[in-house]
């Protein structure tokens, strides 16, 4: 019999399940005991662990001016001037919590770096930027994942005062790196 | 009307392969119930490796355009003697290790600084922004 390079249908699966596969040369994708076998299957549509990718794309986040007062004990008391990241939301059009990943992405030179940079002198870090991503679901309409490129920047506590002398002047906005991301269409924890 | 499992060709605004699980009908399931979903207007990974160090390498490709890439860190050596790591970045304790993927018309270029470690990439058939 000659092998069947291949093979869509139900084969043998209890449940029903219409699945297609396909064979490396020299094996017959109908044989059963080569399913989960990677040296035997190029491709089995029934692997538990098949990524299905749904979306690539880049986020930018920004910050926004946020201005703070904190007792500080004894009467005394601290007023801060700073900026707060805010996340960029990305709809996933899923109806489940998705698998997804991002790194920093320098749009300018196409450079995808590792997901946090260091810039560092001996042990102190003078400077970093990284991503960060959250979920806001489930339950939520539309079912988003935020996504926040930061960049740390030095800080300088303001003066502790008896009372408010006005608020101190912001600091420079920092600079908001890119993000680049891919959000699976497979379910978070779900191996299959 | 018969449920259809798999579908091979147009679906609605769509080209592709189409499966779905029983009881849910292929030509009228939502992506996310498909067991599989490829057309052309879904993203696909192209070049999948690892590359040990030294670096930089290239890596060549025939896809026309610069395309996206993802990296991430492979540690083999154990931390704490019980496990070793596959993850975007290094952070365990300074000197981290830095990699970047440079993208590039007819190659992806891996970089790094810091102490190495092998990498492992992905090249996906989409165009970088």
């Amino acid at each position: 019999m000659s092998e069947c390079g291949t093979y869509l249908g139900n084969y043998g699966d209890p449940a029903g399940t219409i699945g297609l596969k396909t064979s490396l040369p020299g094996f017959d994708a109908r044989d059963l005991s080569g399913d989960n076998d990677s040296n035997k299957r190029s491709f089995n549509s029934n692997w538990s662990n098949l990524v299905k990718l749904k979306i690539l794309g880049v986020a930018q986040g920004t910050s926004a001016p946020v201005q703070t007062h904190r007792p500080q004990g004894a009467g005394q008391e601290q007023w801060t001037s700073g900026w707060s990241w805010v996340p960029a939301a990305v709809p996933t059009g899923l109806t489940f919590i998705p698998m997804w990943e991002e790194r920093v992405y320098n749009q300018a030179s196409k450079i995808f770096n590792d997901d946090l940079l260091f810039t560092y002198s001996g042990s102190i870090v003078t400077n970093l930027s990284g991503a960060r991503s959250y979920f806001s679901g489930p339950g939520l309409s539309p079912n988003i994942v935020w996504f926040e490129p930061w960049m740390g920047s030095p800080v300088e506590a303001p003066p502790v005062n008896t009372s408010f002398t006005g608020f101190p002047a912001f600091p420079s906005q920092p600079v908001s790196p890119t993000c680049a991301y891919a959000i699976y269409s497979n379910k978070l924890g779900d191996p299959s | 009307m018969t449920e259809v499992a798999f579908l091979l060709g147009p679906r609605g605004t769509e080209d592709g392969v189409f499966i779905a699980p029983p009881g849910i009908d292929a030509r009228t399931a939502t992506p996310d119930q498909l067991l599989l979903h490829v057309t052309s207007a879904i993203p696909q990974i192209a070049i999948r490796g690892t590359a040990a160090p030294p670096f930089p390498q290239l890596i060549p490709h025939a896809l026309g355009f610069a395309p996206f890439a993802l990296p991430n860190l492979v540690s083999t050596n154990l931390v704490n003697g019980t496990f070793g790591y596959v993850r975007p970045f290094d952070n365990s304790w300074g000197p981290w290790t830095n990699t970047l993927l440079q993208s590039e018309i007819t190659r992806v270029g891996i970089y790094q600084t810091g102490p190495a470690l092998a990498v492992s990439y992905f090249i996906y058939n989409r165009r970088a922004p």
